[in-house]
């Protein structure tokens, strides 16, 4: 299954050449997880605190499904 | 005490000026701030605010005059945060930050100059909103935020502006909010991102974007760390930050309540995200 992935801040620097209007087109087997999706692209999961699938808050364990949109974050804390 | 003008769409507003403001303040004795009260009471718009109307009825900047907020925080997004309220006409700012500004702070940070390097955040913050709008009553505190002194700190207070820069200070100011029944407004940044929250004290609020664990304060590998805090961030979250302050005080629509509001300007999207219980 094919599905887009966006990246937040620093989780950008994992993907070379990532895209951010574009994001990142990934083929995955059907039901991979979030986390299964961040370790296929060496995305290191402890830095991943906010999963929103298809604009919806999800986990890490979510299950995704073809043409899904991904977009994980990053604790972000300065001001 | 007051004049009538007209103004630029044609409407008679009774306004008052700050010069004959600054002389009923000698002939009474009392501050600027209580010819302000008195003004607005009688329905007599400080001719500062007159560019205020209509967007905000002078009922509305009677509440906003008679309303406290606290900012933790005078640096990238308090200044900005500290300033805006000040001009909108927030009655009274409670000021809390340690720190003196450094040269790295030039690059980003409202309250920063040449000129005040070395002064400290919190101080610097009432000497320049004394220069923008004097009837503003400042509280400046220059002592750091704990756990113990925090619910004193914003107590009184109707909204509490968390422009902190460490994660677990933020939770830190989240639970005194919680622990005297107001609303937080929190806001966060990296590089070209920024995300606003605003968190009432039945809300799940932060666990909702951090997880249970705080972390590190000021970690090497942190997103604000790797990516640094370029000024137009802080500038653009400060703005919204102090837009949801006045929504709150003025009982508007559109808080961003169990949402997130990301803004990515390497993008140039805004996108609210509703999220679940923490």
């Amino acid at each position: 299954m094919a599905l887009t992935l966006y990246l937040s801040a620093t989780l950008r620097s994992h993907v070379p050449g990532y895209d951010p209007e574009k994001g990142v087109h990934v083929v995955l087997q059907e039901e991979t997880t979030v986390a299964e999706l961040c370790r296929h692209l060496n995305i290191p999961v402890d830095q991943v605190k906010i999963v929103m699938v298809n604009g919806k808050h999800g986990t890490l364990t979510h299950r995704l499904n073809r043409d899904d949109r991904v977009a994980l974050f990053p604790p972000v804390g300065g001001g | 005490m007051s004049e009538e003008v007209m103004d630029p769409a044609r409407r008679r507003v009774r306004v008052l000026t700050d010069a004959r403001a600054a002389e009923m303040v000698k002939e009474r004795d009392c501050t600027l701030h209580d010819i302000y009260t008195a003004a607005l009471d009688a329905d007599i718009c400080p001719y500062r605010y007159l560019r205020n109307r209509e967007t905000f009825s002078m009922k509305d900047q009677r509440v906003l005059f008679s309303s406290r907020v606290a900012v933790v925080g005078a640096g990238g997004l308090g200044g900005h945060v500290i300033l805006l309220l000040a001009r909108a006409g927030i009655g009274e700012l409670v000021v809390v930050d340690p720190d003196r500004f450094d040269e790295t702070n030039l690059n980003r940070q409202a309250l920063s100059s040449v000129g005040s390097l070395g002064r400290t955040k919190a101080g610097e913050a009432a000497r320049q909103v004394g220069e923008v709008n004097p009837a503003v009553r400042m509280v400046p505190h220059e002592a750091r935020m704990t756990a113990a002194n925090a619910p004193e700190l914003i107590t009184g207070s109707a909204v509490v502006v968390d422009a902190l820069d460490n994660i677990p200070d933020r939770f830190v100011l989240e639970e005194a909010a919680r622990s005297v029944e107001i609303p937080l407004v929190h806001g966060a940044l990296a590089g070209l991102e920024g995300q606003l929250m605003t968190v009432f004290p039945e809300d799940a609020g932060l666990t909702q974007l951090y997880g249970k664990g705080s972390g590190r304060a000021h970690s090497p590998s942190s997103p604000e760390a790797v990516l640094g805090v370029p000024a137009f961030m802080p500038s653009l979250l400060g703005t919204l930050q102090a837009m949801e302050v006045i929504k709150i005080i003025l009982d508007l629509h559109g808080v961003y309540r169990n949402k997130m509001l990301q803004v990515d300007l390497e993008t140039g999207e805004m996108n609210a995200f509703t999220l679940d219980g923490g």
